[in-house]
């Protein structure tokens, strides 16, 4: 059968043989093995010509006897086949960078031939990065990829992530994540060890993402894991130190300056409304005793920064790597181990308060090779980690609680009394929002929570091979299953009064009275919180056709694809929807045809669908088309131009559909009831039962769906030691989910979203790489990243604004309606002059001074605006360089954003409410007018609230330069290694932002990357000096 | 090839194993109109339930605004905190966008569900036809209710009638005139009324429920406000077709009328009457007392200690946490009368001021020296209820609002008190009777309705039992005194605020707040007036503004005169 066939296709391509040629065959390979598509001529034929098959196999009948064996990114060879009947050919590469195979959707190809948008990094590059999350390593690196990282709590400090920025503005703009094909979450991917990966792909266009359909509109992240290699098994063993610290240390002002501050503002609230009898908190006296610092107990002076937080935190890092294997069967298996400290002090006494992160990976990644043409693999991995959070904190973040005046003044209370008891003291007892107990003892007492979760990963597949059917084509079925469970457990004690004692030391009367809470004696019993967990899982099953054949010339490669994904999970927001499976499935389809590697053209597309719409709203077809023109393949570009290796147009269309747009299900209307709620008669507790309407269903929720259009250039100049690739894209989200604003309340019942905003975002990006080889010895790469996506609301359905600058259609998504500062603060003169706009609540001397946009003589919410750049930036760069000399490298990232504003709108930045911070001596006078840097002190914000009256004058540019990663690495040669008796030996040691240059951490100490909307101080990211050492056996 | 094909099969089966089963599943046991609505429940459960969830919808009239009762917008209170929102109304900042009182959705949601319950309910095969028609009635009247709550504030809104909005229906929806809206609630009430059970039918758990006398007491309000100068041809708009809106566009005397049978309707039923007992305790007892013959309708809520948390003096500290939110006015204080009934024509700064005067006093304000939880109120400068601390919300006045609290005073702690919020009382029907008979010219009849309040209240009754009335009061006289009685009967009831506007009075709604300053000197105090603000009134100010998202949206909903 299959000879038949062979020879059959055989002859329609070479029917034209005649018969005093004789048949060469012959296998061409490189250094990793067969390569398919390889051109073979005649040299005194030139048109007489063929290309390897995907075995690398070619069969050419010739009348002369030399071919010239040419291939992109290789050295062109001129072989003599005199005498020879088949011959065996390597190719040598000239030009790494273009023979490389990018990983794209159920498939590899190489960048030649590819026509989509597609940036890749290494395992290796990545593992230049020490942070245990592996989204922290890709920023910089590959362009259309923008994070910002918002915290750095142990086990949760992975940036959040998109690609090609934000397009929607009410659905979810995260990618879609595989890892060998397979769906993953969140979590997951930066539950990723790092030692595992061997490649991640970005998908960013319409060419690469249609196969995914109604997934992949926000791009999709792709990862492969490392397999095993034929050879005799390799044991890797690999330990990493680090040094973790907060990437700003919180600083304020001692109980001096802090006191100073309050009497200043005390003062001056005072000035306005003047009270006969006011007193100011504290008297000259007490500052002279906060200065001199002669009375510990009842004037203390207490650095909680230092108190609270180490220096450093350790962080641990261990892998133990096993591969190897036989034609017949290969291997990979690895455990890994992390142990991340938090930086707070640890201070237990009966219950462990410390918190940290605790991470155990495993994998084996296994292929066997039953016969020629069977293969199985078969994956088993996962995660267990524990993430550990003291209960110390009054809201989860003892951060907060450091920058907050009520809980951690400098002179809030002595830490501990004369007596070794835990201090507490009448100021912090008699103020409202002070009620917390000595925080030190909260960090002794009150215990952590911790939260546990085991992941565990089944992947298998079987590849038949069907070249007995027809050359080329093969089936693979997969099977996947993923199974998350967590559960959470803590002991607590309560951290205002009740908790554990507290005393307050009166070093007057040398006595002591009660702390925090009176006519308590004993430390109280711990009490258990717990969530009992539950279980998340997703099963996956594919079969894939494909078809790779070379005719000639011409190349086709064929893709079918029917893959079906079911998932439970717990619904926290609504329980009715507790452990109903998600189903989807679909069909995909992807062809391509490849004229000699000069004409690329490739259709794709899914049909696909999800059980969360209605019937009838669930199936859509998301086709995309993409050519591709190596217009440095032409003969006369190559006679002319011969310093440029690689020249490609590349351009591609299509429809892409993203599901996870929050409309699940609202295609039902439901009932809520209520129990107890409807209070009737004279019973205290009793109630009835009551039932109200839900929101309205409808039918028509859908997907929301993006038009992509990408055009890119890639090049390669001077034997590949230059090479870039550019892109411009241009997409058009539509049918975006939105609550109409249009529809009267008249109406009386809340409505459904409806599909129908649209957003355009556009951008640009550029990579350019540059390696150089000055000897043998010395090498040193360049790389540099530019990625640009700027986004417009389009339309949104909201109703007239009365003033044209409160509309958010034509603004960036997640805009932030605020004031705009003048530039200048009000002055006495201001506050007299009724002709100056103020705010509604009296203007003070010293506040900022805000623009009357509307011009009523009032500063009110109808002077607010839309304007300016957002928290997510719209341009993100790196730069990469790199040099290595012998057994010795070092590489640096600089990466960096510009376009994006931060401040925390909470208490961190607010004088009334956050621990006074250096900034704040820098407050509005009447002398330094204008020059000043803070707002006039005063006991409550009003409008310099950066919450009530966010403004301009907070929200300041976030743009930052960090030296990202750095790396510093020593490969041992020959000689050492046989003296220790080990193959290999590496050792490292390498930072994670280890600098970072901004004008947001200079003002008000914040790390650039924080989120808009904050409250209160977050757990800030943090860097690491980390030293390692890899060993081989 | 035997080979390949097992495969095949092996990977088919393993691919399409599951496409037997119901690709899709659904939450099927969430609850859905049919459930609500059940063809097959002779008992209505779920419908019943339903309609429990509309009342659920009715304004909270506690600490409403803010933090802030509704009241502290008036002559009688000014916010203890200057940052609460309530100062939009008397600061000559209140907007289209910025009020924050805007009850429109909240009412169209009521209306909504109402309409929801009436199309549906029909389907519900109640074995008991008087369950059916007492919901229906029910229904009716909160709809009224919604309505009256909409129509106070803006005049006259767009009617939707029975009318459940899909999502395909036109919502541009013009408004109706106040004649039509006045119209239509009388005739939801009329409705309402036979289906409704009698108050003195209605069992012990059950209470909170609409009764036949609760929309009695809608009716008489509706007619009151729709007889007052401000709607009763006197609106004050230029342009006609807002004003048609907004009030009737002419006066007629004859509108009086329909308040004094409205009230005689629930007077006849008999079931409502002043509690027995006088003075300061029958009067709080009220408030406290979930079930009493003066209270008609009231929003319910489990005993709790939110008002003593929200309103007694800052000086109590937790377990008994005290935000004395409001701070009561001189102006108010002066408003008491006498103990005999005679008007108060003291010194405003006499320490001796509080006693001597109408008992209800001692159950409405906290002043300086009264007891509370143990020990005395101390509201002189940097007493512990006004300690001038930076940063702590404290009296502004020197008073503070004692009505709807239990005694405490002599308690060490405060325990859970019943606190619903009136929204009819007896008392207001009787004073609602009284004014309508004086505008009438009964001015005697109407003495007989105001004795009745002051008997009550535990005012004296003096030379010919008049209670400090006296003798030949003239019907300019009588108004004065009925607007007075009201002022002090029903304050911090979301009264004043509405009254002051429909009798035209806005000058009263800007005259300046004062509070008292009591500066201590040795064992006694040296007080001072202090003007505390000084509020803006412009007639704009007499109706409310629709909110600009309203208008913004809906392009035939016209805004009153003033606003944009």
């Amino acid at each position: 059968m299959k000879r038949y066939i062979y020879t059959f296709l055989a002859m329609l391509c070479f029917v034209n043989a005649i018969a005093q040629t004789r048949p060469i065959t012959g296998v061409i390979k490189d250094a990793n093995g067969s390569l398919p598509g390889v051109t073979v001529i005649e040299k005194q034929n030139p048109s007489n010509g063929t290309q390897t098959d995907a075995e690398g196999k070619f069969k050419l009948n010739v009348k002369s006897n030399i071919l010239v064996v040419r291939f992109i990114g290789y050295a062109t060879q001129e072989i003599s086949v005199q005498k020879l009947n088949s011959v065996n050919i390597t190719l040598k590469e000239v030009q790494k960078d273009l023979n490389e195979v990018v990983v794209v959707g159920y498939g590899q190809q190489r960048k030649v031939s590819l026509t989509g948008a597609v940036s890749a990094i290494s395992g290796a590059d990545i593992r230049q990065s020490p942070s245990p999350s592996l989204q922290n390593a890709l920023a910089g690196r590959i362009t259309g990829f923008s994070s910002e990282q918002r915290g750095g709590q142990p086990g949760k400090d992975g940036a959040s992530f998109n690609i090609r920025g934000v397009s929607s503005y009410t659905g979810n703009n995260n990618p879609l994540i595989l890892v060998d094909d397979i769906e993953f979450t969140y979590e997951q991917f930066s539950q990723l060890n790092a030692n595992e990966i061997a490649s991640v792909s970005i998908l960013k266009d319409a060419s690469t993402t249609a196969i995914y359909g109604i997934k992949g509109a926000n791009g999709v992240v792709l990862v492969t894991t490392v397999r095993g290699k034929v050879g005799k098994p390799q044991i890797t063993f690999l330990s990493e130190y680090g040094l973790n610290q907060p990437t700003r240390r919180p600083k304020y002002l001692d109980s001096y300056g802090a006191a100073t501050v309050v009497r200043t503002a005390q003062i001056n609230s005072n000035a306005i409304n003047p009270n006969p009898s006011f007193v100011p908190t504290f008297s000259e006296a007490d500052l002279q005793a906060f200065k001199d610092g002669t009375d510990p107990y009842g004037h203390p002076n207490n650095n909680w920064t230092d108190l609270l937080l180490k220096q450093f935190a350790p962080q641990w890092r261990a892998n133990f790597d096993v591969t190897g294997g036989t034609e017949k069967a290969k291997y990979f298996v690895s455990l890994g181990y992390l142990d991340q400290g938090g930086q707070f002090k640890d201070y237990s006494a009966d219950l462990d308060s410390r918190t940290y992160y605790k991470r155990y990976n495993y994998r084996s990644n296994v292929d066997l090779s039953i016969n020629k043409n069977l293969d199985v693999r078969f994956d088993l991995f996962g995660a267990i980690d524990e993430t550990a959070l003291n209960n110390a904190s009054v809201d989860g973040n003892l951060f907060s609680d450091l920058s907050r005046f009520n809980e951690t003044a400098p002179y809030n209370y002595p830490v501990y009394n004369p007596n070794g008891s835990l201090g507490y003291s009448v100021w912090q007892r008699s103020g409202t929002d002070r009620s917390n107990n000595n925080i030190i003892g909260r960090l002794m007492y009150d215990g952590s929570g911790h939260n546990y979760s085991n992941n565990i990963n089944l992947a298998s597949s079987v590849i038949q091979k069907l070249g007995f059917i027809t050359k080329g084509l093969s089936v693979k079925g997969t099977l996947a299953y993923r199974n998350l469970y967590s559960y959470y457990r803590g002991l607590t004690r309560p951290t205002s009064g009740t908790g554990f004692l507290s005393y307050i030391y009166d070093p007057k009367t040398n006595t002591y009275s009660f702390g925090a809470r009176d006519n308590f004696y004993r430390l109280s019993v711990p009490s258990l919180t717990y969530t009992p967990g539950s279980t998340n899982s997703s099963l996956t099953m594919q079969a894939i056709l494909n078809y790779d054949r070379s005719f000639g010339k011409h190349h086709v490669t064929g893709l079918f694809l029917y893959n079906q994904n079911s998932k439970t999970a717990a619904n926290t927001s609504n329980t009715d929807y507790n452990f109903i499976p998600e189903n989807f499935k679909g069909y995909t389809t992807r062809l391509s045809y490849n004229y000699n590697n000069k004409y690329l053209l490739e259709i794709s597309g899914a049909y696909n669908g999800t059980d969360r719409f209605a019937a009838g709203r669930r199936f859509g077809l998301f086709p995309a088309v993409s050519a591709g023109w190596n217009i440095g393949e032409e003969e006369l570009f190559k006679k002319h131009v011969k310093f440029v290796d690689l020249l490609k147009l590349r351009g591609s269309y299509g429809l892409v559909g993203v599901d996870n747009t929050g409309g699940v299900y609202s295609y039902l209307q439901s009932y809520t009831s209520a129990s107890g709620t409807g209070l009737f008669g004279t019973a205290t507790n009793l109630g009835y039962t009551t039932v109200t309407e839900g929101t309205l269903p409808n039918n028509e929720v859908t997907w929301e769906k993006e038009r992509k259009l990408d055009i890119g250039l890639d090049f390669g100049i001077i034997n590949g030691k230059l090479t870039g690739a550019l892109d411009y894209f241009n997409n058009n989200r539509y049918d975006i989910l939105t609550t109409r604003g249009t529809v009267s309340a008249v109406f009386g019942q809340t409505l459904p979203s409806v599909n129908l905003g649209k957003t355009n975002n556009k951008g640009f990006e550029a990579e350019l790489n540059f390696n150089n080889k000055i000897n043998n010895n010395w090498s040193y790469q360049i790389r540099g990243t530019y990625s640009l996506a700027k986004n417009k609301i389009v339309f949104k359905d909201e109703p007239v604004p009365l003033y044209p600058y409160q509309a958010q259609t034509g603004q960036p998504i997640g805009s932030a309606l605020k004031y705009t500062w003048t530039g200048e603060f009000y002055t006495a003169a201001d506050i007299a002059d009724p002709s100056v706009p103020k705010p509604t609540i009296t203007g003070r001397p010293g506040d900022p001074k805000y623009k009357d946009l509307n011009g009523d003589g009032v500063i009110d919410a109808s002077d607010m605006s839309y304007f300016g750049n957002t928290n997510i930036p719209t341009t993100t760069y790196g730069i990469t360089l790199g040099t290595s000399y012998k057994g010795l490298s070092f590489t640096v990232l600089f990466q960096g954003v510009t376009g994006v504003v931060a401040s925390a709108q909470g208490a961190v930045t607010s004088n009334a409410a956050s621990n006074a911070q250096p900034i704040y001596l820098d407050h509005w006078t009447p002398e330094l007018g204008n020059s000043a840097k803070y707002p006039q002190l005063y006991t409550s914000a009003l409008s310099q609230s950066p919450r009530d009256y966010y403004s301009s004058f907070w929200a300041i540019s976030a743009a930052y330069i960090r030296l990202k990663t750095a790396e510093i690495a020593y490969t041992f040669g020959p000689k050492t290694l046989q003296a220790l008796h080990v193959k290999g030996l590496r050792v490292y040691t390498n930072g994670y932002n280890l600098l970072t240059w901004s004008n947001l951490d200079k003002l008000y100490n914040l790390d650039p990357e924080v989120l808009e909307s904050t409250g209160t101080q977050p757990y800030p990211p943090t860097r690491i000096i980390n030293f390692g050492f890899n060993v081989t056996f | 090839m035997k080979r390949f094909f097992s495969l095949l099969t092996i990977t088919l089966i393993i691919s399409f194993s599951s496409c037997g089963k119901k690709f899709y599943q659904e939450p099927d046991e969430r609850t859905t109109e049919t459930d609500v609505f059940d063809p097959n429940d002779k008992l209505g459960t779920l419908a019943t339930s339903y309609l429990l969830g509309i009342y659920s919808f009715l304004p909270t009239g506690f600490n409403r605004i803010d933090g802030d009762f509704l009241d502290a917008a008036t002559d009688d209170a000014v916010p203890s905190s200057p940052r609460s929102n309530i100062v939009l109304f008397n600061n000559g900042q209140l907007t289209a966008v910025n009020y924050p009182d805007n009850n429109w959705a909240n009412s169209y949601t009521i209306i909504r569900r109402c309409n929801v319950f009436l199309k549906n309910i029909d389907v519900v095969p109640f074995s008991d036809a008087s369950v059916k028609k007492r919901e229906v009635a029910e229904v009716h009247f909160l709809r009224a209710f919604a309505y009256f709550e909409l129509v106070k504030r803006y005049g006259g809104v767009p009617l939707v009638g029975d009318k459940v909005f899909s999502l395909d229906d036109d919502m541009n929806i013009p408004r109706n005139t106040f004649s039509d809206c006045v119209d239509y609630i009388a005739a939801e009430c009329d409705l309402a009324i036979p289906g409704l059970t009698l108050a003195s039918a209605l069992s012990s758990n059950e209470y909170g429920r609409a009764t036949v006398e609760a929309a009695m007491a809608l009716k008489c309000r509706l007619f009151l406000y729709a007889a007052s100068p401000l709607y009763n041809g006197g609106g004050v708009e230029t342009n006609a077709q807002i004003k048609a809106l907004t009030g009737y566009p002419t006066a007629d005397a004859t509108r009086w009328q329909k308040v004094i049978t409205a009230a005689e309707a629930l007077m006849a039923i008999g079931y409502h009457k002043l509690p027995a007992g006088t003075g300061a305790t029958a009067y709080a007892s009220v408030f406290t007392t979930k079930i009493n013959t003066d209270v008609i309708f009231a929003k319910q809520s489990a005993a709790s200690v939110s008002i003593e948390n929200a309103n007694a003096p800052v000086g109590y500290v937790s377990p008994n946490t005290s935000n004395g939110r409001n701070s009561p006015t001189q102006n108010l204080l002066n408003a008491f009368p006498n103990a005999d009934g005679t008007a108060y024509t003291g010194s405003s700064t006499s320490l001796t001021q509080y006693t001597g005067r109408d008992p209800r006093l001692q159950a409405i304000i906290f002043y300086n020296g009264v007891n509370w939880l143990g020990r005395a109120v101390q509201t002189f400068e940097g007493g512990l209820d006004k300690p001038n601390t930076p940063l702590k919300t404290q009296t502004r006045t020197a008073y503070y609002l004692r009505k709807f609290m239990a005694d405490f005073s002599t308690a060490t702690n405060y325990a859970n008190q019943s606190h619903n919020f009136p929204y009819f009382r007896y008392a207001e029907v009787l004073l609602n009777y009284a004014e309508a008979l004086n505008e009438v010219g009964r001015t005697e009849d109407a003495v007989k309705q105001l004795i009745l309040i002051r008997a009550r209240a535990g005012i004296t009754a003096g030379v010919g039992s008049r209670y400090g009335i006296k003798a030949g009061i003239s019907q300019t006289e009588l108004r004065d005194l009925i607007r007075n009685d009201r002022r002090i009967e029903l304050c911090f009831e979301e009264h004043r605020f509405w009254d002051l506007r429909r009798w035209k009075l806005g000058s009263v709604l800007a005259t300046s707040l004062q509070g008292l300053q009591l500066t201590p000197n040795g064992t006694t105090y040296n007080v001072q007036v202090v003007d505390v603000t000084q509020p803006v009134f412009q007639d704009k100010y007499y109706h409310m503004p629709i909110p600009y998202s309203e208008t913004a949206k809906n392009t035939k909903l016209i805004q009153n005169e003033g606003y944009y």
